[in-house]
């Protein structure tokens, strides 16, 4: 699949210099940003056309074009221009790779009629425009409302939609390293956790979180931001963000029962 | 965050008229989880609350059950009871189990189930003896209500 996106390979070749002009840059140099903005810029076309590859499953279309964008970041913050290969051959397999884990733990664990499928798309695509419009999360009936349906068929769906995040105890941990998307929230991690109890069990297994399950985590549990609010920091849905903070909390419960039961009161 | 105790929200506490509220009683099976998750995500609509807040009540009952289910007694069930009041939504979570003392509460989970909810707390009452011996009821009570001015 990957041919059609190698003959445009030409359209890219400019970027080579890019690439060595940035990585020769030191981090916090302000061209090296505009370089790293650009070079963006310029391979977006590639992330729209991965998403495109994957839309019809069932996942939301804008959804899938910003786990493929945020794939291509990755990408460009990885890139090692010395080891001379071509961008081009790197990036694809990263953003297919962060599409392909985005189906993985969005797949339906329930049986969910096609209906409710189709109208869990819709309302996903709702929540986003009524979320910008209005600044904050809808209520079920004001997307019904929006969407021309009833409140009972809005609530039906939203379960339903939902239904796929039954928590699998056998999930298991990303291991794929993180790019530093979210540096910047996770210096308030360590004050924050410090008005927990017991956090030095807790620790370690913040640390062995993928990045931005980490900074998700932080923000919602110790920023106190909503989830819609999250959703528009990392540039992924509030149904996205909701399935991220689920799946991290049941592996952080997971990693706490495993180090053993926590001391009761004494009553 | 403002954080009361039940007796102020609403006025609601547990002496709450059973008829008024939905009951749902489960075996002690975490795959079972999803179908307290969708009562409560049910009535939270009906309370009319947002989809932040919807989506915090359900990772609530997720969080709370990982707080019950190690203490419980094994072959007991969860009884869960789910009120709407207003725009808020209590939901009230009871475990079997053989010891009395009342959970920690400063840990990662209760930061965390604090952080979600409006209002939480959690209380043991005597339970019924039976082959076990002594059973205490550990009840872990959470409220949720809605802040958005929406309809």
């Amino acid at each position: 699949m990957t041919t059609s996106l190698r003959r445009r390979s030409d359209a890219y070749r400019h970027c080579a210099v890019l690439f060595e002009e940035m990585n020769a840059l030191p981090d916090d140099d302000a061209h090296r940003q505009r370089l790293r903005h650009r070079l963006i810029e310029e391979h977006l076309p590639i992330a729209e056309h991965i998403a495109r590859r994957f839309s019809g499953r069932g996942e939301p279309r804008e959804d899938l074009v910003q786990v493929a964008r945020l794939g291509l970041v990755n990408a460009v913050d990885r890139f090692d221009p010395e080891r001379k290969n071509e961008f081009l051959s790197f990036a694809i397999p990263t953003v297919m790779g962060e599409v392909r884990r985005y189906f993985r733990d969005a797949s339906w664990s329930l049986r969910v009629p096609r209906r409710l499928k189709e109208l869990h798309l819709a309302l996903s695509q709702a929540t986003t425009t009524l979320t910008q419009r209005r600044g904050r999360a809808p209520t079920a009936t004001e997307l019904a409302e929006h969407l021309g349906i009833g409140v009972d068929e809005v609530t039906e769906a939203l379960i339903a939609g939902n239904a796929y995040q039954t928590t699998s105890t056998d999930r298991p941990v990303h291991d794929e390293p993180e790019a530093a998307l979210l540096a910047d929230t996770l210096g308030e991690e360590d004050a924050a956790l410090e008005k927990v109890e017991n956090c030095e069990a807790l620790r370690p297994l913040l640390q062995r979180l993928p990045r931005r399950e980490r900074s998700i985590l932080v923000m919602r549990f110790f920023g106190n931001m909503t989830q819609s609010a999250i959703a528009e920091r990392v540039g992924l849905s509030q149904m996205h963000v909701s399935r991220l903070l689920s799946q991290t909390l049941s592996t952080l419960r997971e990693g706490i029962l495993a180090e053993g039961p926590a001391e009761e009161d004494p009553e | 965050m403002d954080h009361r105790t039940i007796a102020s929200v609403d006025g609601a506490g547990p002496a709450r008229r059973a008829a008024d509220a939905v009951d749902l009683r489960i075996p002690l099976d975490t795959e079972l989880l999803f179908l307290v998750r969708m009562v409560a995500e049910g009535v939270a609509v009906r309370a009319r609350l947002d989809l932040d807040e919807i989506a915090d009540l359900r990772m609530a009952v997720d969080e709370g059950a990982g707080f019950l289910f190690p203490r419980a007694h094994p072959g007991t069930g969860l009884r869960c009871r789910f009120e709407e009041h207003g725009r808020s939504v209590s939901v009230q979570l009871t475990a079997t189990t053989a010891a009395a003392a009342l959970p920690r509460t400063g840990g990662f989970e209760w930061h965390v189930l604090r952080t979600l909810t409006d209002a939480l707390t959690t209380w043991t009452e005597p339970g019924p003896t039976d082959d076990i011996g002594d059973t205490w009821y550990l009840h872990l009570r959470f409220t949720k209500r809605s802040w958005t001015g929406g309809p």
